[in-house]
Parts: structure tokens; C-alpha cells; sequence
């Protein structure tokens, strides 16, 4: 952000003094530029092993993340944060699909989902400028189908406005 | 003139208009990494017990169907190429142990449910009930019969049948 002040004077440099009203203007121009920041709470979620029958659904640790999303846009303009995983879960050769991660929201604009391998998830949708913060709460649906390993991915978040 | 420079401003909005409608502008973004621990599980239930089989005619029912089949759910988490086997096994030779006149290889079982599930007779050492690869979730049924003789000792007679859930 910068600010401009711009004087504009009139300097009569001939003839005799003004006796009247003196004008003068001034013009003020303020750029405020486009800004975005988006930070989590935690950059890491864990999900530890369980009993697929007595844990159908193993919650995150931290049990939820909270989402602030900073962004200074044009009015009424919407504000997209979406989520997308860089592939499925991998333990080597062992791959889960990235949809056994899904998510409930807490905060104005953010909205429940799940993970779809190669695309974008919308986590929330605002308008206009503003700080937005909220929180998802992942679970990892917990199958006796799921090969024994330590599986891995990482989820991309973007900000955009169209 | 007025005319053509009216024409280009317009067209030069439609092409912005339409390249923001296309794209997205990325404004920030954010990784967050996921890990996920998956561990070696195994459970195996057996439901359906006790079987009975009903004192009968052996001239006019002749196996004895047992009066309700066993359900059998084996679970079990394992590396894709870990082979599981469900075995049964019974703990005596024969129903009427001391007299010796029932044997436990008279019992026989059908199956259905999961294709892993195996047909076959009764024995003290460990038979197939089920054998698959890979973690999985298994559910079967097994429909017992017990051969039926003028031979047999009358009584009331119990063999326990015990079922496991293992790897080679």
C-alpha cells in the first residue's frame, strides 16, 4: 500500500497581490493494491493407527485446523480457498485414494468436503475484502481394507478470485 | 471514425471479460501434509453357535441338517500379497468320546457369501473354511450337516469347533 499526495498550487508570479478569496487545490490519491494471505493453524495432520471396527472414521491430530484467510480485493469480488491433494495416499507402492480424507467446517463461508485426487475442493467462498477464519476438522475413513503402512500426501490450499 | 473507436473498446472488454471468467487469479497459497498410520489387524467372529442337530430317523433324514448355519467374519489388515487362512478344527475325534460311535468327519459344511469360503468335512486338525490374499473384510456363512446312523449311541453329545484366523 502507498500513498500519494499530490499539491497542486497556483503561484501567481505577475501582478499586483490577489485581494480576493485565494483557491488552491489538493489532491489526495490513495493505491491500495490487491493482497491475499492465507496461514494455518498447523501444517501437518496425523493419523494415528485404530481398529477399523472400533474406529471407523480416525480424526486428525490436531483435531482441526484453523483456516485465516486475509484478503483485500475489488467489492463483491468472490474469494475462493480450495484444496487439492498432490495424488492419493502413498507408502511406497502402496497407494489409499486421497477421498478416504474427508472434512467438516466451522466458520462463516467454509463448507464440508472431501478430497478428490486431481482437483480442486472448495473449503470456502467469500466476498469482498476481509480476514476470514474457520476450521476443518479431517477424518480418514478407516477400512479393513487398507494395506498396513505409513501414508503420505500433501494437501495444496489456494486462495483465488476469478 | 467516432464509430470504429466505439467498436474497439468493445471488443477489447469482451476479451477481458471473458479471460476473467475463465481463469482464476491465485492470490495465496498454503501446503499442509497428511499422514496417515495404517497397522496390522485382524479379527475373526463366529456367530450362529450352538449347532444343533435334532434326534432323527436316520432311515428318513439321513444327513441332519443343523438347525441354523454359522456366520463367520474374518478381518484382517495385511500386506496385498499376505495369503489368510480361516481354519476349523474340532477338539475330539468323535461326538461321543469314550463309546467312539459318532465321528466329528460325519459333519460336513456348504458355504456361501464371500467366494473365499470353502466347502468341506470336519476333522481334530485344521481345515479350510475360507483362505483369500490381501487385507480384507470376509463374511460366509457355513450350513453344517451331520451324517446320520443306526450305529450311533443314543445320548446328548457336544464336540466344540475352533476357528482361526492366521497367516502361513
Amino acid at each position: 500500500m502507498w500513498l500519494e499526495i499530490l499539491l497542486v498550487g497556483v503561484l501567481l508570479t505577475q501582478g499586483p497581490p490577489p485581494s480576493g478569496p485565494q483557491n488552491a487545490t489538493v489532491t489526495l490519491s490513495v493505491n491500495l493494491g490487491s493482497h491475499a494471505r492465507l496461514s494455518m493453524s498447523s501444517t501437518g495432520l496425523v493419523f494415528p493407527d485404530a481398529d477399523p471396527d472400533l474406529v471407523p472414521f480416525v480424526a486428525a491430530v490436531p483435531a482441526a485446523i484453523t483456516v485465516t484467510a486475509k484478503t483485500r480485493t475489488t467489492r463483491n469480488n468472490q474469494v475462493l480457498l480450495t484444496v487439492q491433494p498432490s495424488g492419493d495416499l502413498r507408502s511406497g507402492l502402496l497407494t489409499i485414494p486421497a477421498a478416504m480424507l474427508r472434512w467438516t467446517a466451522n466458520g462463516t463461508g467454509l463448507v464440508a468436503g472431501t478430497l478428490v485426487t486431481g482437483s480442486n475442493q472448495v473449503v470456502a467462498s467469500w466476498t469482498s475484502s476481509g480476514v476470514r477464519t474457520g476450521t476443518q476438522s479431517f477424518v480418514f475413513e478407516n477400512r479393513w481394507t487398507h494395506p498396513p503402512g505409513t501414508y503420505s500426501v500433501t494437501l495444496v490450499y489456494t486462495l483465488s478470485s476469478p | 471514425m467516432k464509430k470504429t473507436v466505439s467498436g474497439a473498446l468493445a471488443a477489447a472488454a469482451v476479451v477481458v471479460f471473458a479471460a476473467s471468467a475463465d481463469a482464476q487469479t491465485t492470490l495465496a497459497t498454503q501446503n499442509v501434509n497428511a499422514t496417515v498410520t495404517v497397522g496390522n489387524q485382524a479379527r475373526i467372529t463366529v456367530t450362529g453357535g450352538p449347532v444343533l442337530f435334532a434326534d432323527s430317523d436316520p432311515d428318513l433324514v439321513n444327513p441332519i441338517p443343523a438347525g441354523a448355519p454359522v456366520s463367520v467374519a474374518a478381518r484382517a489388515r495385511v500386506a496385498p500379497t499376505q495369503q489368510l487362512n480361516v481354519t476349523v478344527s474340532a477338539n475330539n475325534a468323535f461326538f461321543d468320546a469314550g463309546t467312539d460311535t459318532i465321528p466329528v468327519t460325519g459333519l460336513l459344511w456348504t458355504v456361501g457369501g464371500a467366494p473365499s469360503f470353502l466347502a468341506g468335512a470336519m476333522a481334530t486338525t485344521e481345515t479350510n473354511v475360507a483362505q483369500w490374499t490381501g487385507p480384507a473384510n470376509q463374511a460366509g456363512t457355513q450350513a453344517y450337516t451331520l451324517a446320520n446312523s443306526w450305529s450311533y449311541a443314543p445320548g446328548t453329545w457336544t464336540v466344540i469347533l475352533r476357528y482361526t484366523l492366521s497367516t502361513p
